[in-house]
């Protein structure tokens, strides 16, 4: 269920560098940067796009984007696992077989290429990508975004498709930005030393 | 915030560790905060059930503690005096009969896993905008806190007050 509307959140604030967009190329722009589902036959390893905060298949209509004094959506990332565990299994059956085959000892460095990828084809027909889904809100009155993950590549991927989607440049905000707001904050230094007389040990 | 401003606020790791054991601190002798200028009203802070230290010395020992009263908690100050520092505890924030809980870690210093006040089970559109303003609310209050923690640090009797606190007076 969606973050907005039950459990724990762990979020992440940021600053949009301009105004945001009316409702109507909001629209536009998330429908135009829309999540498209991975197929197993696909080239691709990983899908990222916009989803509707509420719906979080492939939509064009985002019917929930505006609400309130907010903006919201929500980034949708699948991805396919060739993980080690999940493809050791097929890889080495097709090695077998065509070992036994070829009636070869060692298979060349080409052959075991195309055997794996031919493995990993294999994994992908029987299982899903993994999904991860992030809710974003975006307040209208103080052009803030809250972005409901604090995992470094969910953040990642969220201020690329964001910034391609928007043309809308963000900065993280941290509460210890507040630093800013004292003089020389560059010379601050620990009083952790101090405390425990550790000298230099801080 | 222009880039040289984050380069300085990103560089000083050490606040989000003095941060927390001033929250520590606070929780233990005075945990209500006065934040109505700010329109965000008077709050009570406490540190509850959970606190995690790592030793100043040495490689770096962690220990997380486990008590229904980590304000109270001898084990806990004996462990602070000895030089281990808070580096994540469980925080309660109260208003009224709204409460927040989370975690909040000094490395990075952020919240994460926040329970909000609003009921857990509605899925009607009030109890998602109440959501989305308590979320907002508890950003809020604790970049004010953080603030609050920054001008208290700059007075002198700051670090003997702690160290009283702590019985390492000199």
């Amino acid at each position: 269920m969606s973050k907005l509307r039950s459990g724990r959140v762990s979020f992440m604030t940021f600053i949009p560098e301009k105004q945001p967009p009316d409702v109507t190329k909001l629209r536009k722009l998330l429908r135009e940067h829309r999540f498209l589902p991975l197929a197993p036959e696909d080239v691709r390893d990983e899908s990222v796009g916009w989803v509707d905060p509420l719906l979080s298949f492939e939509t064009e209509e985002f019917p929930n984007c505006y609400f309130r004094d907010y903006y919201l959506f929500s980034l949708r990332i699948d991805r396919y696992g060739s993980g080690g565990s999940q493809l050791r299994p097929f890889l080495e059956e097709a090695e077998f077989r065509f070992k036994e085959e070829h009636k070869i000892e060692r298979i060349p460095a080409h052959q075991k290429k195309e055997l794996r990828e031919t493995a990993a084809r294999r994994v992908r027909v029987k299982t899903l990508p993994r999904t991860v889904i992030a809710e974003v809100a975006w307040n209208l009155g103080e052009n803030r975004i809250y972005l409901f993950s604090q995992s470094s590549g969910v953040v990642a991927r969220f201020v690329d498709a964001f910034e391609k989607t928007f043309a809308i440049s963000v900065a993280h905000s941290l509460i210890v930005d507040a630093v800013d707001e004292i003089d020389k904050p560059e010379e601050l230094t620990s009083i952790i030393g101090d405390l425990w007389d550790l000298g230099g040990d801080a | 915030m222009s880039g040289r401003e984050r380069e300085a606020a990103q560089a000083v790791p050490f606040l989000g560790q003095e941060f927390l054991l001033w929250l520590y601190w606070r929780s233990s002798s005075d945990p209500y905060f006065f934040l109505d200028n700010l329109g965000l009203g008077s709050i009570d802070l406490r540190l509850e059930e959970q606190i995690t230290l790592e030793s100043l010395r040495g490689e770096g020992y962690r220990e997380t503690i486990q008590t229904q009263e980590v304000a109270l908690s001898d084990d806990i100050r004996d462990s602070v005096r000895t030089g281990r520092i808070p580096v994540a505890a469980r925080v309660k924030v109260s208003r009224g009969k709204a409460e927040w809980q989370f975690i909040l870690t000094a490395l990075p210093l952020a919240m994460r896993s926040v329970k909000l006040p609003a009921p857990e089970k509605s899925e009607d559109d009030e109890t998602m905008h109440l959501r989305l303003i308590q979320m907002e609310e508890i950003d809020r209050i604790m970049r004010a806190l953080f603030k609050i923690f920054l001008a208290e640090r700059t007075n002198p009797a700051f670090v003997n007050d702690i160290r009283k606190f702590l019985g390492l007076e000199r």
